[in-house]
């Protein structure tokens, strides 16, 4: 299994936010959905399975492993090497080139790079060819001359780089429009099948959904309390 | 992968290249003064310590020691009082005395000093490290005539060679009817650099100095002025009856106090004797404080640039979340997150230094002729002194180490942001 969670609950330091989530799990390969509205405690769940979070009770197990158990280091290991993360917005450092964008996904881990099955410049053109991107024309742009949608894109090249098992997404979406919505679903959930990453996709749309293995509803009123970030 | 993470750096940096420039600027410009003050001060000491050495005494006219041995050897400070040359004959007669070589002042040319001395000068004063002073050029001719010596950046200031004509000024003024214009002189030889105000002197016989001044009441010309070039110097006439001062040598080093303590006591006339190298060790006591203020503030000035590094680093942190949050869901742990900013101070330290060395470099290839014709310095042609390379690489450990605070911060900033950036 790549996530399995157990009566997983989460108090903020000083109180003030709670959240329980229910049992669930997630096979590798499988998608699944997290759709909650804003506060539902979304960013506590990604932060929990980031391992940047650590629960206050229950279990958690990502890859096997009890993820409860792991120290930081081994936490911020595991993320990186079997990780990909995409964040709603500012994905990109805007001072580098797209190709030092994508790279930076293999630069923290010598098992995602050692995972590389070419030179890593040919995987860079690779997948960004498989995000619907043509490789020299943004190859050697700076980050900061990209349209949203192509960083996103670039974003999603990026944490599949090295052949994470989970991809993270972080409401990818949000600063797209319907159409490249759509777009970037259909390319993110081909490269990513490519692969054979596992996705938790955060969303707070519903019609995004569709199409998932799996759907994890936050916004059942037991499940959390206060407002999360 | 360090390269790499250098290259983030860089690329981090170079994107707030203006806020940093600035930075770095004024961080340059602390190093390169204190670098400058550096190199002054060491140049001042060398110039004051290597003027003259084999002088074991000086001897003049009753007064300040310190003035004395400023007036005639640095030739800075009020004029000091004459004395007789018939005291200058009974030295050069003491038994104990090897050699003893008079120095007359007062007069100039074309702002430079001219030292009427005879050509023993050449032969026994030497400097730095008892280095003797040799002549680039020379007709052959003692300076015991009406020859000219000139040093070598008269030399090179004024394009002088072997057999130009040159006009004494009387005193400091340059004013041509004070000149000694019946008497222009031969330069009949140019003297090696040797870093000391010797460099910036004229140097005339005793004798036609006399012989210039034949017929002049204090300042005001002879109506009878002599063309020294016609004269025979060897006549009586033309023996000076004033002198500025006398550097003696010593047979023995043993019998230097004797000889202070006789001169002192010498009854003709009150006479004065002064050791250069006890005077000019009482002369750095007392410029030690001003010396030390001077490097005190050049450091102060260093860390109040570092600690404008440190500021602009904590100031850009805030924007530089969204980077450190895809660093950290990236996989990047704190610590390395910390060692980032570290990295980055390390790289402004580095180009401040090489920029302020720069600066430093060019500041003292233009500064130097002033320096050298307003204090007599030579500022010298080393790029970076061992002392200044050690300060240099403390200046960027300390530019490295600046940057901990922002690490620290951003190590924190790391764990309570996680993955993401708040605000």
């Amino acid at each position: 299994m790549v996530i399995e969670t157990e009566d997983l609950q989460f108090v903020r330091r000083g109180g003030g936010f709670s959240l329980t989530l229910p049992s669930f799990s997630m096979a590798a390969g499988e998608a699944m959905a997290v759709l909650g509205s804003s506060g539902s405690g979304k960013s506590t769940l990604l932060d929990l399975i980031g391992g940047v979070l650590r629960p206050t009770a229950g279990r958690l197990s990502l890859f096997g492993q009890d993820a409860t158990g792991l120290s930081s280091t081994a936490l911020d290991r595991l993320r990186g090497d079997r990780m990909g993360v995409i964040f709603q917005e500012h994905n990109l450092l805007p001072f580098a080139t797209v190709r030092q964008n994508v790279a930076l996904g293999v630069r923290f881990s010598a098992a995602r790079r050692a995972r590389l099955t070419g030179p890593v410049d040919a995987e860079i053109e690779r997948l960004l060819t498989l995000m619907g991107l043509e490789p020299a024309a943004v190859l050697h742009r700076h980050a900061s001359d990209l349209s949203v949608g192509q960083r996103q894109r670039v974003a999603a090249a990026r944490a599949l780089l090295g052949a994470p098992d989970l991809i993270i997404a972080d409401e990818p979406t949000s600063a797209l429009d319907e159409g490249n919505q759509a777009r970037f679903m259909a390319l993110l959930n081909a490269a990513r099948q490519e692969t054979g990453a596992a996705l938790l996709f955060v969303t707070h749309d519903p019609r995004l959904v569709e199409g998932f293995d799996q759907v994890l509803r936050l916004d059942e009123p037991a499940q959390s309390h206060g407002e999360d970030d | 992968m360090p390269g790499s993470m250098l290259a983030l750096a860089i690329g981090s940096v170079l994107s707030r290249r203006l806020s940093l420039a600035l930075t770095v600027l004024t961080m340059a410009l602390s190093v390169a003064l204190f670098l400058s003050v550096e190199r002054l001060r060491i140049a001042a000491r060398d110039s004051f310590d290597g003027t003259i050495s084999g002088v074991d005494v000086l001897v003049g006219a009753r007064g300040g020691e310190l003035g004395l041995l400023l007036y005639t050897v640095f030739q800075i400070g009020d004029a000091a009082p004459s004395m007789r040359w018939s005291s200058f004959e009974d030295l050069a007669e003491d038994d104990r005395v090897e050699w003893s070589v008079p120095i007359s002042l007062g007069d100039s040319h074309r702002g430079y000093r001219v030292v009427a001395t005879t050509s023993g000068f050449f032969d026994h004063v030497r400097t730095g490290r008892d280095r003797p002073l040799r002549f680039a050029a020379s007709s052959g001719e003692r300076i015991d005539d009406v020859g000219v010596v000139v040093g070598a950046q008269v030399a090179r200031d004024l394009n002088y060679g072997l057999g130009a004509l040159i006009e004494i000024q009387h005193g400091l003024a340059s004013a041509g009817d004070r000149s000694h214009q019946d008497s222009p002189l031969p330069v009949t030889g140019i003297l090696e650099p040797t870093g000391t105000p010797i460099d910036y002197s004229v140097f005339v016989s005793v004798r036609a100095f006399e012989a210039l001044h034949n017929g002049w009441r204090g300042s005001v010309p002879s109506e009878t002025a002599l063309d020294v070039r016609t004269v025979d110097l060897a006549d009586p006439a033309f023996t000076p009856s004033l002198i500025t001062a006398v550097y003696v040598g010593m047979k023995s080093k043993r019998r230097i106090f004797q000889l202070v303590e006789d001169v002192e006591d010498y009854g003709p006339e009150p006479l004065t004797a002064v050791l250069p190298g006890v005077t000019l060790s009482q002369l750095w006591v007392l410029v030690g404080s001003a010396e030390q203020a001077l490097q005190l503030l050049a450091i102060l000035i260093v860390v109040v640039a570092l600690a404008g590094q440190i500021t602009l680093l904590l100031a850009t942190l805030d924007l530089r979340r969204r980077e450190i949050a895809i660093y950290r869901a990236l996989g990047a742990q704190p610590g390395l997150i910390g060692g980032l900013l570290v990295l980055e101070a390390l790289v402004i330290g580095l180009i401040a230094a090489a920029v302020g060395l720069l600066f430093a470099i060019v500041g003292t290839a233009l500064a130097g002729s002033v320096l050298g014709s307003v204090l007599k310095l030579d500022l010298g042609a080393t790029l970076l002194t061992p002392s200044q390379a050690l300060a240099l690489a403390a200046f960027i450990g300390v530019s490295a180490a600046s940057g901990v605070p922002a690490g620290l911060l951003a190590y924190r900033t790391s764990l309570q942001d996680g993955m993401r950036a708040r605000f």
